[in-house]
């Protein structure tokens, strides 16, 4: 090598070096992006805390339980609203095309407020009572969840191919957006079928 | 006799007057529970959104904010009990837990204020030591390149000047 090349390499590990030790100050003005992508975890889990033993058959004044939680991995701190509703099959579930929700009331809500990378989850106790059956439709009077009495007077027609009385609980994720000042349905939804057995 | 049937006419007409004044009276009551459950309801609402959008604004700024979201959270259980009562038409209920949520969050604007009032010192402290050690060490790269290369190029000299021709035989 002659003398040009060797400051050509003295003058690149100088400014290598030079960078490497100017980054720390770099980064308040050259803001790097994680790029990472922004989401939220939603899940229902049977009564072991694992995705398994959910109750199905159910019938009046039995208490069930399962779990429902949530992951904020949006990038900051969020408001979720947890909101729990109860159809039976013929009625709409949230539209995951569309983005929308379920038109029906929501009957229970948990206000969560997470931070990002955390989690949170919360025991959801379930009964009915008022459930009574005439020919071929079942009526459900009272849901009861975590020992508040809701009345739904849902009816269901007995479902011949599957052999039961369908109903389905099911929990929508919402999260709270600051330039709308309002909720927005965040496009999550979790659910489980239950089998009207016996009053 | 025709008195007497005048007077039954009359307290009749008085006590149907005063029955529907009483219904009227009640209803009225319900309404005013009504909507004053849904004012206590909605100043709950804002009172929590613009604590949350300072806890935000705070942990923008850098300030540890895990203390405020836990009574956030607690804020929001009231607030949502107040909405479950309110549509079940328990409206005292619904007015006890919307005056909950409030009193659960009193104060956390301030606290919020003061953390991040704390974040922003943290982080011009921080701001001023990085940049003032940076600037320093990026000095100190750049003097200890020229020395550096000032030594290598005396002694890559001295190198060549001890050099002996080589003698070709043609």
């Amino acid at each position: 090598m002659n003398l040009d090349e060797y400051r050509t390499v003295f003058v690149a590990s100088g400014l290598i070096l030079g960078l490497i030790v100017a980054a720390p100050a770099l980064s308040f003005y050259l803001p790097f992006s994680g790029g990472s992508e922004r989401f939220s975890e939603f899940w229902l889990l049977g009564p072991g805390h694992m995705a398994e033993d959910y109750p199905f058959d159910v019938s009046a004044d039995e208490g069930y339980l399962v779990y429902v939680g949530v992951g904020n991995h949006m990038g900051s701190s969020v408001q979720y609203s947890v909101r729990v509703k109860f159809r039976n099959q013929s009625e709409l579930l949230p539209n995951a095309t569309a983005g929308t929700p379920s038109p029906l009331p929501l009957l229970y809500e948990y206000r969560v407020f997470l931070e990002d990378g955390k989690t949170w989850e919360a025991p959801l106790t379930f009964a009915f009572s008022g459930v009574s059956f005439v020919e071929n439709r079942s009526l459900v009077e009272n849901l009861v969840i975590n020992d508040y009495v809701f009345t739904v007077d849902k009816l269901a027609l007995w479902d011949g191919e599957n052999n039961g009385f369908y109903y389905q609980l099911f929990v929508e994720l919402w999260i709270y957006e600051v330039a709308s000042d309002r909720f927005e349905y965040h496009n999550r939804f979790v659910g489980i079928w239950l089998n009207m057995t016996g009053v | 006799m025709k008195g007497f049937a005048h007077g039954l006419r009359i307290l009749t007409v008085v006590l149907v007057v005063l029955a529907f004044s009483k219904l009227a009276i009640i209803d009225v009551f319900a309404v005013v529970g009504e909507s004053e459950a849904e004012t206590e309801i909605q100043k709950a609402e804002a009172a929590l959104s613009s604590a949350y959008v300072a806890v935000l604004e705070a942990e923008k700024n850098g300030a540890d904010v895990s203390g405020l979201l836990a009574k956030l959270s607690s804020g929001g259980n009231f607030l949502a009990e107040a909405r479950m009562r309110y549509r079940n038409d328990d409206f005292d209920g619904a007015v006890y837990y919307a005056g909950l949520s409030v009193e659960s969050i009193e104060g956390l604007v301030g606290e919020t204020e003061q953390l991040k009032a704390l974040a922003i010192a943290e982080h011009k402290e921080g701001f001023f030591l990085t940049v003032t050690g940076s600037g320093v060490a990026v000095i100190v790269v750049v003097l200890g390149s020229i020395g550096a290369w000032l030594l290598f190029k005396r002694r890559y000299f001295e190198k060549v000047l001890e050099m002996k021709p080589e003698v070709v035989e043609g």
